[in-house]
């Protein structure tokens, strides 16, 4: 089985897929049963992170998902902590979805995601944007470490008798970062015609593939499944 | 009124990053607060992110520049799975009354910098107030149905409906202008004389 798993090719899917996904899901929680639609999108969320061959993501979703939960069940019935556990329990509906958003974090590029965005038609302007922002995210990490080791190299701490200044020591570098950067990112984005009001091309043409059909074919049978078995138990 | 450029649009992108890490972070420090924690989250994000809007405010202060950063921050909550209809109408009306305030140029005081950022954040608090206020029942069904206990829902809905609702809104705004103020403490030397001329 493992063999057999590694010489299976990684499914590829047009972002888009994962985008509606996305967005569909949680407002499905009106119409279907909130367990059934959490149970399902677990699997679902799993069985895609293992056909592309998101082995940590998977790893990852499992340890979250379950921690998050073990801890509710332990917390749930202490007055005392209670207050964890339903912390917990509305933020491990979004754990399976987040899985999914993090698969379009770090497998695709910015310009898979522009092109795979630009097919929806919502607002250029918008597009640009959020493919920006969901590609900075996770660069904070090493931006953060950039700041502590210049912090270092100063000889200046954090300091929580201090927070105002330790925060200021934070935030500043990082807002004049982002201006500095904006200049980068605008001027490489002019060299690459992004101010062009004409419909661009990309070497990334993201269709539609049969393999994105068949994964929103699950999804949406998955869906109709948890409106019958509403129905059934109504 | 000047439009936003590319430039503005990638460095407002940017910033709504740094937003919502810092947003993130603000769900994390209230959760020992529980329900009233989660009712009030939006002021502490706004008390942590006001140098963010204070700097966008110095830095573009062109009309729109709120409600683009609120319309990626409401996508990215979609594409997480959190998106909400009710949060997404009142946080953009929300961020559409923010920019007549504070969005005509980048000179603008900071009191109306900080009375923009407390209807913005209101606007996002307003996403849970307002359901409490007039939809209650569904309200609190449809929140059941994801996974939340009734009791839970219950004890969240007590600081969002009626009289709290409005403690919380208030809570909120305060928070927001203190945000505000706490950037402008922290930014002033560091931007330029002019971009501080008005404050």
């Amino acid at each position: 089985m493992q063999g057999v798993m590694l010489v299976m090719k990684s499914l590829k899917l047009n972002p888009i897929v994962l985008i509606l996904i996305n967005i569909i899901a949680p407002s499905m929680y009106i119409f279907i049963n909130g367990k059934y639609l959490q149970a399902f999108l677990f699997v679902f969320a799993s069985m895609l992170l293992i056909l592309m061959k998101r082995f940590k993501s998977l790893v990852a979703l499992f340890i979250i998902y379950f921690s998050m939960m073990g801890i509710y069940y332990m917390t749930v019935n202490s007055e005392k902590l209670q207050f964890i556990g339903l912390f917990l329990i509305v933020l491990v509906q979004s754990v399976p979805c987040l899985a999914l958003a993090s698969i379009l974090v770090r497998k695709y590029n910015s310009a898979q995601l522009l092109s795979a965005l630009e097919t929806i038609h919502i607002p250029r302007v918008l597009v640009i944007a959020v493919t920006i922002t969901l590609k900075y995210i996770p660069t904070f990490k090493r931006e953060f470490s950039y700041i502590l080791e210049s912090m270092r190299l100063r000889g200046i701490s954090f300091s929580l008798k201090h927070p105002i200044k330790s925060f200021q020591y934070f935030i500043v570098p990082q807002l004049f970062r982002c201006a500095a950067l904006a200049e980068e990112v605008t001027a490489a984005g002019f060299v690459k015609g992004i101010d062009v009001p004409v419909k661009r091309t990309s070497y990334y043409e993201e269709r539609i593939r049969v393999s994105d059909a068949a994964v929103l074919l699950v999804f949406v049978t998955g869906l109709a499944g948890g409106f019958l078995w509403k129905r059934m138990h109504l | 009124m000047k439009k936003l450029k590319i430039k503005d649009v990638i460095m407002i992108a940017l910033l709504s990053a740094l937003y919502m890490v810092f947003y993130m972070l603000s769900m994390v420090i209230i959760a020992p607060l529980g329900p009233f924690g989660h009712s009030i989250s939006c002021g502490i994000c706004a008390l942590l992110t006001g140098s963010i809007f204070f700097f966008i405010s110095r830095k573009i202060g062109k009309f729109g520049q709120f409600m683009l950063m609120q319309a990626i921050c409401m996508v990215l909550f979609s594409i997480m799975g959190a998106g909400y209809l009710p949060w997404l109408v009142t946080s953009m009306v929300g961020a559409l009354i923010a920019d007549f305030i504070a969005s005509k140029d980048n000179n603008q005081h900071v009191f109306k910098v900080a009375l923009a950022s407390g209807i913005f954040h209101v606007g996002q608090a307003w996403g849970a107030i307002i359901p409490s206020w007039f939809f209650l029942d569904s309200y609190r069904e449809e929140w059941i149905s994801r996974g939340q206990t009734p009791e839970a829902m219950d004890e969240m809905i007590k600081y969002t409906s009626g009289a709290m609702g409005v403690v919380s809104t208030v809570i909120v705004f305060a928070l927001s202008v203190a945000g505000v103020y706490l950037g402008y403490a922290i930014l002033r030397k560091h931007l330029e004389k002019k971009d501080i001329a008005m404050a």
